[in-house]
């Protein structure tokens, strides 16, 4: 079992390593910005120049790419940090009160509000209302985000609130906070960490997707949903155009995807040999 | 002579080790047979062995005969029409064991429906009058009742009416009375000697209760690690045990009665 | 408890969907900014920023436009859209034409493929065939709906020719040139469905198969098939059923992109057009209409699965 977990867990940071790695790489060395257009060099075939050639802007396509998919993980990772911690403080929230509670009711009513609010009708809102923003698409898959963590959280902190030994704490006079602090949140944590990572492909695919509609961050910063956007019509004519970004996008949220996977076997392996 | 049910040399072997080792006996008809012994010395692995219900990677070797028919070699095919039929299981978890998405009276219905060619109003009627033999109309529950609203031991009935339906000749009862208070479990028992007083139907009752194996059982079979360490009637096992386990096993419960558990047995080997 | 049921949970609904048109107001209307002033841009005079007002009813008091947006969205009347000048319902209607067939032929082949293909990998537990299903499947939950669908037209329409790769020719013409258009975006918004539909069927069924009810079944003489598909098979089905109710309002996110990939004239691409061109009233009656209209079928849904599973009907947590 933990053999297997470890597999799927290196195959994961494999995939998300051949993204990420050159992808900081770049932007560190570049500042993030599009590379320059070249009108010149439109459509170049790959070269030792321009390693996938250049796209209708004569930009290089890799650069433009690495850029791209940069960007996309720290929006991505921006939102699911807002989430993660708003979820996790509102579903403590939740599980400490009564089932009865005003406070939990509203919470939960928010989390189910969620369910409605596809983050696409959100960006549509703010952007309506704001315009695009960076600020407005992270809000969005933040908030799109936030329901699940909130049902995650209570139902976890729930579990261990049923203990014996939570009701020991209870009786030797500790208060709410300190419960939820030295007992709930360290052992929710393995499965929030799980759960994050899980976020970060669906939050990639909901930038993805944002940014091809253009309702997410907009131009100059490069953005692998905005690429296939604009790339879209030379589908047949150049079709590495169309492919090089998607493949880049499934390699991420693949690689999220199997990461999570992995590490939750890893966790329940782990768990497990604690608990005979 | 010509017994119900011959179980030869049973050998079971579990994905990792042999679980049950060359059991043998028989069962006439009219007779409750009880295997007891301690938590994991097989005795449900048997039970679901002679029903031919062993978990995927399980393998069964040896002879179990019912009257001229020899089940260790049957088809699944066959083994539906003998399940239910000729054959009927009762488990231990009430709770776990029932669909909880449907209605009990359809449940019960079903073993008629699988076995017999009757009509949906015949059927209709056969359960009514099983769920009043069984005592459950009098507890005042109806045939459209979801498992959820019953309590353990209306559920316990439900599945003994389901068991019971197709009146088989053996009745295989794995320790379906030991999650009941004693007056339940005394109502079930009754429910059970009855139908062997007046149909003949054996019975092949796994319990670790002593209590309960004594009262009622003919015959008993004492299981330790996979194996058959005694067997003999009630009253000479209990009187008069003959292997070491057996008189542990007897002087725990004694001594111990209902407050401890029978864990800790002195630990003995099994003549191989 | 069921009586209860039925009406507690559209009630709760109702208010969650009272807050969401609070929401969905908010951000129209008190966020900084003039909405008139929005929709018109910088350099607009300031008579027809005054004219705009009135014609928005942008005097009242905020409390006042809200009920007056509410009640008026109550009655169906969608206010009027500010860019086309006809009305929003009329607008929403003829779009509807094509958005409404494309979800509802999206849900079906996720729920017809989904839940086969589930079946199959859950009752084949462990071999050949369920790993590498599971694992083409998980391939398919990672791949963007919109990139799908690019690579789909490609393949379909530009290099096969078998169907049309963007537009919408209408019902006018007859319904097959009609289902051909939505045919390629209905599958590349179901793939990505159907492969969670299947994965979330399979270990449904594998956790239904292991209960003790079907040791039951099997005792009462139901063979290894027979509790598959009468006893595990429709309990394993209502947690499936719940899913699809969760899976509505993103086959309805994955419109959006689906038709703007393939340039159909539906709602989603109505919205976005309302987006980029400021048309308030659209955007605020348009999302309105998808929240409540997700809400009542999450409804429906929620009841379904409570009518099917008689402890939820006792047990409402």
């Amino acid at each position: 079992m933990i053999e297997r977990s470890n597999r799927t867990l290196r195959a994961g940071s494999i995939l998300l390593g051949i993204v990420l790695l050159p992808a900081t790489v770049i932007t560190l060395f570049d500042g993030g910005h599009a590379p320059y257009i070249d009108v010149l060099h439109r459509y170049a075939p790959p070269s030792l120049l321009h390693p996938l050639g250049t796209d209708p802007f004569g930009r290089d396509l890799m650069v433009n790419v690495l850029t791209g998919a940069f960007n996309s993980v720290t929006i991505a990772a921006i939102s699911v940090c807002l989430a993660t911690i708003g979820g996790t403080a509102l579903g403590l929230i939740a599980a400490a009160r009564p089932a009865r509670a005003i406070m939990g009711i509203a919470i939960m009513g928010l989390a189910d509000l969620g369910l409605a609010f596809p983050p696409v009708l959100i960006a549509a809102l703010l952007v309506t209302a704001l315009g695009a923003s960076a600020t407005g698409e992270i809000l969005a898959i933040a908030l799109f985000g936030l329901p699940a963590q909130i049902r995650i959280t209570r139902q976890a902190a729930r579990s261990i609130l049923i203990q014996d030994y939570i009701a020991a704490s209870r009786l030797a006079g500790h208060g709410p906070v300190y419960i939820m602090r030295r007992h709930v949140l360290p052992n929710i944590l393995p499965l929030l960490t799980v759960q994050a990572t899980s976020s970060l492909a669906l939050a990639i695919l909901a930038d993805a997707g944002l940014s091809y509609l253009g309702l997410g961050a907009p131009p100059p910063r490069p953005d692998l949903g905005r690429a296939l956007a604009s790339y879209q019509i030379h589908i047949f004519d150049h079709p590495l155009l169309v492919a090089i970004p998607g493949v880049t996008i499934m390699l991420l949220v693949l690689g999220f995807n199997m990461f999570g996977d992995g590490l939750r076997d890893a966790l329940d392996a782990a768990h497990e040999e604690r608990t005979p | 002579m010509s017994s119900l049910l011959h179980v030869r040399n049973l050998n079971i072997q579990s994905p990792e080790r042999l679980t049950l080792h060359d059991v043998s006996f028989t069962l006439e008809a009219g007779q409750i047979l009880a295997i007891t012994g301690e938590s994991g010395s097989g005795k449900s692995t048997l039970a679901l062995g002679v029903a031919g219900l062993l978990p995927p990677g399980f393998q069964a070797h040896g002879s179990i005969r019912l009257e001229e028919t020899e089940l260790s070699t049957l088809s699944e095919q066959d083994w539906c029409r003998i399940r239910g039929k000729r054959l009927g299981m009762v488990f231990q978890e009430p709770m776990t064991a029932l669909n909880p998405t449907r209605r009990i009276g359809t449940q019960i219905g079903d073993t008629f429906r699988l076995h017999t060619t009757l009509s949906r109003r015949e059927i209709d009627t056969k359960t009514r009058t099983l769920m009043e033999q069984i005592g459950l109309s009098e507890a005042g529950v109806s045939e459209r009742a979801y498992p959820h609203q019953l309590s353990g031991g209306q559920r316990q009935r439900v599945l003994l009416a389901m068991a019971l339906a197709c009146q088989p000749e053996i009745l295989i009862a794995d320790e379906f009375t030991t999650a009941l208070d004693a007056r339940t479990q005394a109502a079930m028992m009754t429910l059970v000697t009855h139908r062997c007083e007046t149909q003949g139907m054996a019975v092949l009752m796994i319990s670790h209760d002593l209590g309960l194996v004594r009262r009622h059982a003919d015959h008993v079979l004492v299981m330790k690690d996979g194996a058959c360490v005694e067997q003999g009637t009630t009253a000479s096992v209990f009187d008069a045990p003959h292997h070491p386990y057996t008189q542990a096993l007897l002087a725990m419960s004694l001594h111990g009665a209902a407050r401890t558990p029978l864990t800790p047995l002195p630990v003995f080997t099994t003549p191989s | 408890m069921t009586g209860m049921d039925i009406f507690r949970i559209p009630l709760e609904r109702l208010v969650l969907l009272v807050v969401a048109s609070l929401v969905i107001f908010a951000t129209m209307n008190l966020l900084p900014g003039d909405p008139a002033a929005v929709m018109l841009g910088l350099d607009a005079s300031p008579e027809s920023l005054a004219a705009l007002h009135q014609k928005l009813g942008l005097e009242s008091s905020v409390p006042v436009r809200y009920a007056h947006w509410i009640s008026a969205f109550i009655r169906g009347n969608l206010g009027q859209s500010y860019i086309y000048d006809v009305p929003v319902g009329s607008l929403i209607g003829e779009r509807l034409q094509s958005s409404l067939p494309l979800i509802f032929l999206a849900m079906l082949l996720s729920l017809g493929a989904g839940i086969p293909l589930g079946v199959m990998a859950g009752a084949k537990r462990g071999t050949l065939l369920d790993t590498g299903l599971m694992g083409f499947l998980q391939l398919f939950k990672s791949i963007p709906d919109f990139w799908l669908a690019m690579m789909m037209t490609f393949l379909f329409s530009l290099t096969l020719h078998w169907l049309p790769s963007s537009g919408f020719p209408g019902w006018h013409n007859g319904a097959l040139p009609a289902l051909r258009a939505l045919t390629l975006p209905a599958i590349a918004l179901a793939i990505p469905q159907a492969a969670i539909t299947a994965r979330f069927m399979r270990s449904s069924l594998i956790e239904t198969l292991s209960q003790d009810f079907i040791r039951t079944a099997r005792a009462q003489g139901y063979s290894t098939r027979g509790a598959l598909w009468r006893i595990a098979l429709p309990n394993a089905l209502i947690p499936v059923l719940t899913l699809a109710g969760i899976q509505i309002p993103v086959l309805v996110t994955g419109t959006i992109i689906v038709e703007s990939v393939f340039s159909l004239p539906g709602c989603g691409k109505l919205l976005l057009e309302a987006v980029n061109q400021r048309d308030i009233p659209v955007v605020q009656n348009l999302v309105m209409l998808i929240v409540a209209s997700v809400m009542v079928l999450n409804v429906l849904m929620t009841l379904l699965v409570r009518w099917l599973d008689p402890r939820l009907k006792a047990d409402p947590s």
